[in-house]
């Protein structure tokens, strides 16, 4: 999981930088099934779009996929329309994606959370979801007064994976002896089941539940705020913070938007790259939310061990784990 | 070491997971707040399939009532009214079931898919037109829930206990089944409804009005999947979000259709469902109890079970049963469950004609 070719910075730059050499482009994205309004890395691809409409004048335009039928349906029709550069959302459309690419070689693809075909027009886009999950959990494991947190997963996915193994071994990191109880949905919408799954797993002694399960999410954080005091949920994808207020210890956010802004503005001035790169918590890509309203909830060694932890992970000390081979082999340190 | 799993452990007192820790009053609770969606859509369904409408747009009539009850709780601010709002809006939208299959004789199975998609489509439009720009400003989209039962009697009673935490609408969920059997078997309305279910002809030449009852069937139908919509959001969630009945319609219609079609068979079908959800929702947390710091030798059932599901594995982390077989559960044991409990199906003889 090392970076690839080509860090992309993902601080934004302005729209003024390099302005001289833009040119409009067109963009679009195809969404997984989840659709655009997903909550999670669908909703924020799509807020890239729209930023690099304001910013840079591209032409932007987004198609949703109701079925695994769709990608290779959708990816063909915007190649077809010759957009400059199609982003596709999520690993479901590694296939279509193979399948497609080749047949428009002006046109740039990139493919979010998965790995892309090796061809001169292609790009993946990755994120070390495990190590923002990582400080999860090794805020979580320091805040939990009972000793026991939760996890409450979509579908029980590699790349949802990441997440759950990165958060146990934060767990770890921070109290040896927490249990970590972890959960799935199964799918990414039924938002009651989430909620179930996590007042269950408060009823079984959980206190701090972190969620990477889309819509069913929602649910987590709801209940949460049914528990009340001293029971929290952590958000994740976006800054979910402000849902339930004080409820939501911190959100892992995972910044899905820069990296496409970024993508349509080396479209836009000619500097694009294939191959892939990877974004973790050095380049800002995944980090804690700014926690505005759970912040004087965090005790002052607590907030400082996180930044160490940070710092570490940044310096490439700490390696979270992100499968199951890895984490059997991770130890904290 | 042992195996740290629920079932290797189940006997073990001293140990944190027993089978009691397990089967518990919480699950019963969990399971009951689980079936009270499926019950009110199941008993919708079963007063549209026995006047002989089939009624597989449930699911959407479900969702319909899920967005228009946190809608209108959004804009009024009023949770009586968003409850109104919900339900009335699956029954408009079963009044579009009827009409198809009623006055233009529409196939009822082309007709209920129709009305799955126009309120998947039509839901999701309106969401985010309005109340996703609402978030966008700022403000919040959850409308909150109707209040539930906290009282301290509750702690101690095994009564209280199964309905602390719930509100008033699982209770009406638990006492629809009583007032549907009795109208089903009891009233005039309710017998002639089955008698035009199970023989039109007849029952037209007997002077009944067929068509008015199957309209009437089908709306209250709309009217319940519509409150069982209205459940997951003003009950449970709080909120509105895409397509947050997650096929409840489809499961609630499998209840009906296992429950052979009464009252009581649709609702043990629902229950059965809940409770194998809530349970499997329980064994989910409890498989990963420790962590694979050191190596622990799975017991046979959970090494069976990692063989079934994932192959890589090693057991270092054998008390971990895989989480799509325990997903598959409340699914693969209601089956099981309907086909050694009840006999052969028998549906209203009249379903689905026109």
């Amino acid at each position: 999981m090392d970076n690839g070719i080509g860090v992309i910075e993902l601080v934004s730059l302005g729209g003024f930088s390099g302005g001289l050499f833009l040119k409009p482009i067109k963009a679009a994205m195809v969404t997984d099934i989840g659709g655009i309004g997903d909550e999670s890395f669908n909703a924020s691809a799509w807020r890239g779009l729209q930023r690099a409409q304001k910013e840079l004048g591209s032409n932007v335009r987004y198609l949703e996929s109701r079925n695994a039928a769709d990608y290779t349906r959708n990816l063909t029709a915007l190649g077809r329309e010759g957009y400059d550069v199609v982003f596709a959302v999520g690993f479901l459309m590694e296939d279509a994606l193979k399948r497609v690419a080749p047949r428009f070689p002006k046109v740039k693809f990139a493919i979010i959370d998965g790995q892309a075909p090796n061809l001169p027009n292609c790009l993946s886009i990755n994120f070390n979801e495990q190590e923002g999950s990582f400080l999860v959990g090794a805020l979580a494991g320091a805040m939990s007064k009972k000793g026991a947190v939760g996890f409450v997963g979509g579908m029980n996915v590699p790349l949802i994976k990441k997440f759950e193994y990165g958060y146990r071994a934060g767990v770890l990191q921070a109290n040896s002896k927490a249990r970590v109880l972890v959960g799935y949905t199964g799918n990414w919408d039924d938002v009651a089941k989430g909620r179930e799954l996590a007042l269950t797993q408060f009823n079984q002694g959980a206190d701090i539940v972190y969620h990477a399960a889309g819509r069913c999410g929602l649910g987590v954080i709801q209940a949460a705020a049914q528990k009340g005091k001293g029971f929290y949920a952590v958000g994740v994808d976006s800054d979910q913070d402000h849902i339930a207020k004080g409820r939501v210890l911190t959100s892992m956010m995972k910044r899905v938007d820069n990296a496409v802004f970024d993508v349509c503005k080396r479209v836009s001035n000619g500097q694009f790259k294939n191959g892939a790169v990877v974004f973790g918590v050095k380049d800002g890509g995944v980090s804690l939310s700014p926690m505005r309203f759970t912040k004087s909830d965090v005790p002052a060694p607590v907030m400082k061990r996180i930044e160490q932890l940070t710092t570490m992970i940044k310096q490439g000390k700490i390696k979270p784990p992100y499968n199951d081979a890895t984490f059997k082999q991770w130890r904290p340190v | 070491m042992r195996c740290r799993c629920a079932w290797a452990n189940a006997h073990l007192k001293s140990n944190e997971t027993t089978m009691n820790e397990i089967l518990n009053l919480e699950l019963l609770n969990a399971a009951i707040r689980n079936a009270a969606p499926l019950i009110f859509a199941a008993l919708g369904g079963l007063l549209s399939e026995r006047s002989g409408v089939v009624n597989i747009g449930l699911e959407g009539m479900m969702l319909m009532g899920a967005f228009v009850s946190a809608w209108i709780a959004l804009l009024t601010g009023s949770l009586w009214l968003g409850l109104f709002g919900g339900v009335m809006a699956g029954a408009m939208l079963a009044l579009i079931h009827a009409y198809a299959t009623q006055q233009w004789r529409a196939d009822h199975v082309i007709s209920g898919v129709a009305v799955i998609l126009l309120a998947s489509g039509l839901t999701t439009y309106l969401f985010r037109r309005f109340i996703i720009p609402m978030e966008e400003a700022g403000k919040t989209s959850v409308v909150g829930v109707f209040p539930s039962f906290e009282a301290e009697w509750m702690e101690s009673n095994p009564l209280g206990l199964l309905l602390k935490g719930q509100n008033w609408m699982v209770l009406f969920a638990l006492f629809l089944p009583i007032a549907i059997h009795l109208i089903m078997k009891r009233s005039r309305w309710g017998l002639r409804l089955f008698a035009v279910g199970n023989d039109s002809q007849k029952a037209r030449s007997m002077g009944v009005p067929v068509r008015a009852l199957r309209y009437q069937g089908v709306l209250l139908s709309g009217a319940l999947a519509g409150l069982a919509g209205v459940f997951l959001t003003l009950a449970l969630t709080g909120q509105f979000r895409e397509n947050m009945s997650a096929g409840k319609g489809f499961i609630a219609l499998a209840a009906l259709i296992f429950g052979r079609w009464t009252p009581w068979g649709a609702v043990g079908a629902a229950l059965g469902f809940g409770f194998f959800e809530a349970l499997q929702l329980q064994l989910q947390g409890k498989q990963v109890v420790a962590h694979a710091l050191g190596a622990d030798d799975g017991c046979l059932w959970c090494r069976w079970l990692q063989r079934l599901g994932n192959k890589e594995t090693e057991l270092l982390t054998g008390h971990e049963l895989p989480t799509d077989l325990l997903l598959m559960l409340p699914y693969l044991l209601t089956v099981i469950a309907m086909i050694g409990l009840f006999g052969k199906m028998k549906p209203p003889s009249d379903l689905g004609n026109p």
